[in-house]
This record gives structure tokens, C-alpha cells and sequence, in this order.
């Protein structure tokens, strides 16, 4: 309940934060007073957690300066595994490339022959998958910070680091960041429904800030398999 | 602004891609009567307009992506390709011009076949279809008919650049043979791509302003 209106200032300039992802076609995320919350009962709530198989039909839209490449992406979440196969088709369902990738590592399944550049794509795209669903996730051993409308765990390791922030109805993980040798990057997750128990962000935009290129995800349906729930996002997809 | 939006959309019509060609199989009288008959029937259609049905088979996941639709086409060279489910996203060829859009990435722009090669291509490829272009489609495939009525055609790509990708297509005409109402693109790595026309008006009127 906002009580004051330094409160509501304050909730208003993180709310701007958060929708600090300029040009985010998702609302940004409806904020409350946080309390007390452990780094694991905050980390064991993501969506990502724990074992599950996941069936996403994604829109993904690459951008990089004023180039615009949109796609169509099929994936098997394995949670549990923490493994992801990625089948990527432009618009028309013609198919582009089929990839796994896991925490450490990517294999290439097919990938359309005579396309030089698409290898370098799929590796980039692979990395950013990698990032957004993958690694690194937030744990236990965090360190926490309880701000007034946001819970942010860090992790500081030896060669990068680490952000999560916290918040939103249902305390979902609403960004995720780091900086290490693989560059510097930010993850924005937006519009989290419920699919089963577990909170799903349909929106997430992930911005590479060292090769300046911008990855937006609308997750257009999911089921998961392993205990046939599903939800959509028909309707508002037409966009 | 200068999006690269088509350069990855290299769509399911591959076989303008530069490539040899493969012997050509000659036809029997009989099926050259059948594709003749069906270049006469699509001779008689000015404008078709169809709801579409776009369904990918993805042979890893054993799933169906469904996406549906809208198809108009007026001669001698309009033609109008749109996707409304789960993503608005199409494209409008006018003659030797179009523009292109997807509302996700938010693009809307114009193009010109002349100076951009995989858009030729598909208006090549579009176009030949609508029209039943057989001496074009020859060109590009070894034509087997399958059925008489409804006519059916199997279709083998010729061109190498084709041949990596498609291992055939099914090709289904309405019983009067005016369009084709469903094409089967089976892929080499067993996935495959079906596309539906359903409830077709042929020769009714068409505002301008869609193409």
C-alpha cells in the first residue's frame, strides 16, 4: 500500500527503471512494497527452477542499429536438464537453423546450407538463449538487498558479475544482468502468466550492450509437456 | 530506415536459386492434357482471394505450428500474401513493386523486385502458381500427375540449390481446376510445410487499396 507521496515518487522513478528498456513493446512490470525474502525462497521461485519440459512457440526479432530481422522460434524447454533445443524459421516457416543449447555448450543440429553468415547468427543467438533462460540463474548463496520495491541479488565472481532483481506481483524475476569476459548484457522479462504453478514472462527484450545488438521475445504460446498445461498469447499477438 | 528484413527470408520457394538442371521427364499425352486443362481453367481467374492455413511440421518436436491467414491475387500481377495468426506479417507485390510488414518488429516498407533478388523469386514463384504457369513451373520441376480430378501433381525440383532442401511437393487443385487449394512441401530433413486455401472467391471484386 502506498502511503506517502515520496512513495509514490519512489515508486514511480524505480518503476521508470525498470522500464529503463527503451522502446520495450511490454508494460513494465505493476510494483509493491517489498519485505523480508531470502536470496532462496526468491531464486526457487523462477520459473526455470526445478525440472519441467516446456514447449514455447516464439516471435523474435533481432535488432542492431536499424536492422530488423524477425523470426520464428520453436524450443523444448528441459528445465530440470537445463537444455534447450531451438528450431529458428523466418515468417514463412521456412527453416533456418536447429541448435541444442546447454550451460556450457552449443551443438548444431542443421543449419540451412549456402548461408555463410547464418553460423555466426546461430552461435549469437545461442549465447543470448543461453543468457535469457539459461545462465547464469540466481541462487541461494546471493548476496540480497531489500529495496523498497525490488529485492536484487549479486553475485560477484572472480571473472564477472552478476545482478538479479526481484519484484512484481508474485516477487517474479524482472531483470538480469552481468559483465564478464563475454561482454556486458542486460535481460528484461515482462508480462509473467501463469502456466501451471509457475509464473512465465511472455515479453523479455535482452539487450547486448558490447555488440549493440537487441533481442526481443514474445512468447506466442507454451505447454508444458511433462504436465500438459498450456497457455497462449493468441489474441494480443497480432500486435 | 534500411531493415535487412528479407534477408533471411528465403521463404519455402527456393528454386530460383542458380543451380543445374536436372533431365527433364517427358510427359505423357494424357498428363499434358490435365496441365493443359488446368492452364485454361486458371486462364478464366482475373481475382482470387482465399483464407490460407499455414501449417509447419516440425519432424524433432513431432508438433504442428499452425498460422493462418488471408490470400488475394489480381492479374495480371497483384498479389497479396498475409499472415493474421499468431503474428500479423505479409506482403504485397504490385507489378515490379511491394512493401512488405510485421507487427512485432514493427516494419512496414516498400521494396523493388528489381533490386532485390529473394523477393523475385517469390513473386516468380507466386505469380506462376496463380497463373498455372506449366511452361515456367517445367523449368524448375519434373512434373508427375498424380491424379486427373481433382488434379494432383507431384513436383521434383530440377535446380541443385533446391534439391539440398525439398525432396518434393504435393500440389492439389480445386475440382474445376481454377487454383490450386493445397500444397505440400516436404522437406529433406523430414519436415514438412502444408499450405490450405479455403473458401475461395474467384473473380469477385477486389478493392485497390489492399494491394
Amino acid at each position: 500500500m502506498i502511503r506517502t507521496p515520496l512513495m509514490l515518487a519512489v515508486l514511480g522513478m524505480v518503476t521508470l527503471a525498470l522500464g529503463g528498456c527503451r522502446h520495450a513493446p511490454f508494460s513494465p512490470p505493476q510494483l509493491s512494497p517489498t519485505r523480508p525474502l531470502t536470496a532462496q525462497v526468491l531464486a526457487g521461485g523462477v520459473w526455470t527452477r526445478g525440472p519441467g519440459v516446456y514447449r514455447l512457440r516464439l516471435t523474435v526479432v533481432a535488432k542492431r542499429y536499424w536492422s530488423k530481422v524477425p523470426l520464428t522460434g520453436f524450443m523444448e524447454f528441459d528445465t530440470g536438464r537445463r537444455e534447450i533445443r531451438l528450431v529458428v524459421m523466418n515468417d514463412m516457416g521456412g527453416k533456418l537453423f536447429d541448435i541444442t543449447v546447454s550451460r556450457d555448450a552449443v551443438a548444431e543440429h542443421w543449419l540451412m546450407p549456402d548461408q555463410p553468415r547464418l553460423h555466426g547468427f546461430a552461435t549469437a543467438l545461442a549465447g543470448s538463449v543461453r543468457r535469457i533462460f539459461l545462465e547464469p540463474q540466481a541462487d541461494a548463496g546471493d548476496s540480497v538487498c531489500v529495496e523498497p520495491y525490488t529485492y536484487v541479488l549479486r553475485r560477484h565472481e572472480p571473472d564477472r558479475e552478476s545482478c538479479f532483481v526481484f519484484g512484481g506481483n508474485g516477487n517474479v524475476l524482472l531483470e538480469k544482468s552481468g559483465r564478464g569476459p563475454g561482454g556486458k548484457w542486460h535481460v528484461y522479462y515482462y508480462d509473467h502468466r501463469p502456466v501451471g504453478e509457475r509464473l512465465v514472462p511472455f515479453g523479455i527484450v535482452m539487450d547486448d550492450h558490447q555488440t549493440g545488438y537487441r533481442l526481443t521475445l514474445w512468447i506466442e504460446t507454451v505447454r508444458r509437456t511433462d504436465e500438459q498445461t498450456e497457455a497462449g498469447n493468441r489474441g494480443s499477438g497480432a500486435g | 530506415m534500411n531493415h535487412a528484413f528479407p534477408s533471411l527470408i528465403i521463404l519455402l520457394f527456393l528454386c530460383g536459386l542458380p543451380g543445374a538442371c536436372g533431365e527433364d521427364t517427358a510427359l505423357s499425352a494424357a498428363d499434358r492434357a490435365v496441365l493443359a486443362r488446368l492452364e485454361e481453367a486458371a486462364g478464366r481467374v482475373t481475382t482470387l482471394t482465399a483464407d490460407m492455413v499455414q501449417e509447419k511440421r516440425l519432424a524433432v518436436f513431432a508438433e504442428t505450428l499452425v498460422s493462418k491467414g488471408r490470400f488475394c491475387f489480381a492479374k495480371p500481377d497483384r498479389l497479396r500474401w498475409e499472415l493474421t495468426e499468431p503474428v500479423r506479417t505479409g506482403f504485397v507485390l504490385n507489378g515490379r513493386k511491394g512493401y512488405r510488414w510485421h507487427a512485432r518488429a514493427e516494419i512496414r516498407e516498400d521494396f523493388s523486385i528489381s533490386r532485390e533478388p529473394v523477393m523475385k523469386v517469390v513473386a516468380d514463384q507466386l505469380m506462376a502458381w496463380t497463373r498455372a504457369d506449366f511452361k515456367w513451373i517445367q523449368d524448375e520441376y519434373r512434373i508427375t500427375v498424380l491424379q486427373a480430378s481433382p488434379a494432383s501433381l507431384r513436383l521434383d525440383p530440377k535446380r541443385e540449390g533446391m534439391l539440398k532442401y525439398v525432396d518434393h511437393l504435393q500440389i492439389t487443385f480445386a475440382p474445376d481446376g481454377t487454383y490450386v487449394c493445397q500444397v505440400d512441401l516436404f522437406e529433406k530433413d523430414g519436415d514438412s510445410t502444408r499450405l490450405e486455401f479455403r473458401n475461395p472467391v474467384t473473380n469477385g471484386p477486389l478493392p485497390d487499396d489492399i494491394f
